[in-house]
């Protein structure tokens, strides 16, 4: 890896950049095995065509509440310091993302709640809402940076 | 934006990576700006400018310069 191999040569700057990548990677790892028995559950449940566990006995409230306050401790001065060390190009290509998958938002959600008042699909998700922006969002920035 | 990028890199012998090193930007970002699909910021131009000890202009091809009749005419006025 060319990072690790320039890594003495690398700016302050694009030093904060990897870290909180690195760091943003880790808590990704670490939240995603804290849910991976209930996402378990729901995903089999989802694919079994099986009723949806109840959400209050498939996470634990003490579990919930210490990973939603790490996430929002970690989280914020994460994001802070990777927009303040990101590099002009990627900046672009993260800002294209989140207006792209803003109209995306309001097209598919858009639809989605007509549809849904005709009776042709089921009430709408907030899950999928929020998949529907971040799929989208990370697919441009993917776009924008690597093609 | 059309440039002498590729061209002035490969005179030093660097690759993407180097320059990109020099420029304090990532990779893809030099790649972006040597295919033309990004505009670089006024900053990172004369960072550019700089590191070649070059103009702007003998960098990037102002296209738009030969369709501005009005700005030469200003120009060559004075």
């Amino acid at each position: 890896m060319s990072i690790i191999k320039n890594w003495k040569n690398l700016s302050a700057r694009r030093k904060t950049y990897w870290v909180t990548l690195g760091c943003s990677l880790l808590l990704g790892i670490a939240l995603g095995v804290a849910l991976f028995d209930s996402a378990f559950e729901i995903g089999h449940s989802v694919g079994s065509g099986d009723p949806l566990p109840d959400p209050l006995l498939s996470l634990s409230p003490a579990l919930a509440i210490t990973m939603v306050v790490i996430l929002n401790l970690i989280l914020w001065p994460i994001t802070w310091l990777w927009h303040r060390s990101v590099d002009e190009h990627e900046e672009q290509a993260v800002l294209w993302g989140g207006l792209i998958a803003g109209y995306a938002l309001i097209g598919l959600g858009g639809s989605w709640v007509i549809l849904n008042w005709a009776g042709v699909v089921p009430e709408i998700s907030l899950g999928a809402t929020i998949a529907i922006f971040s799929f989208v969002w990370t697919g441009v920035w993917a776009y924008k940076k690597f093609i | 934006m059309k440039n002498n990028l590729k061209v002035l890199r490969a005179m030093h012998n660097w690759s993407q990576a180097d320059l990109a090193l020099r420029l304090d930007v990532s990779r893809q970002a030099v790649n972006a700006i040597e295919t033309g699909k990004h505009d670089p910021s006024l900053p990172l131009a004369f960072r550019l400018a700089r590191l070649f000890d070059m103009p702007i202009e003998a960098i990037f091809d102002d296209a738009d310069a030969s369709s501005s009749p009005n700005l030469e005419a200003k120009g060559s006025g004075n």
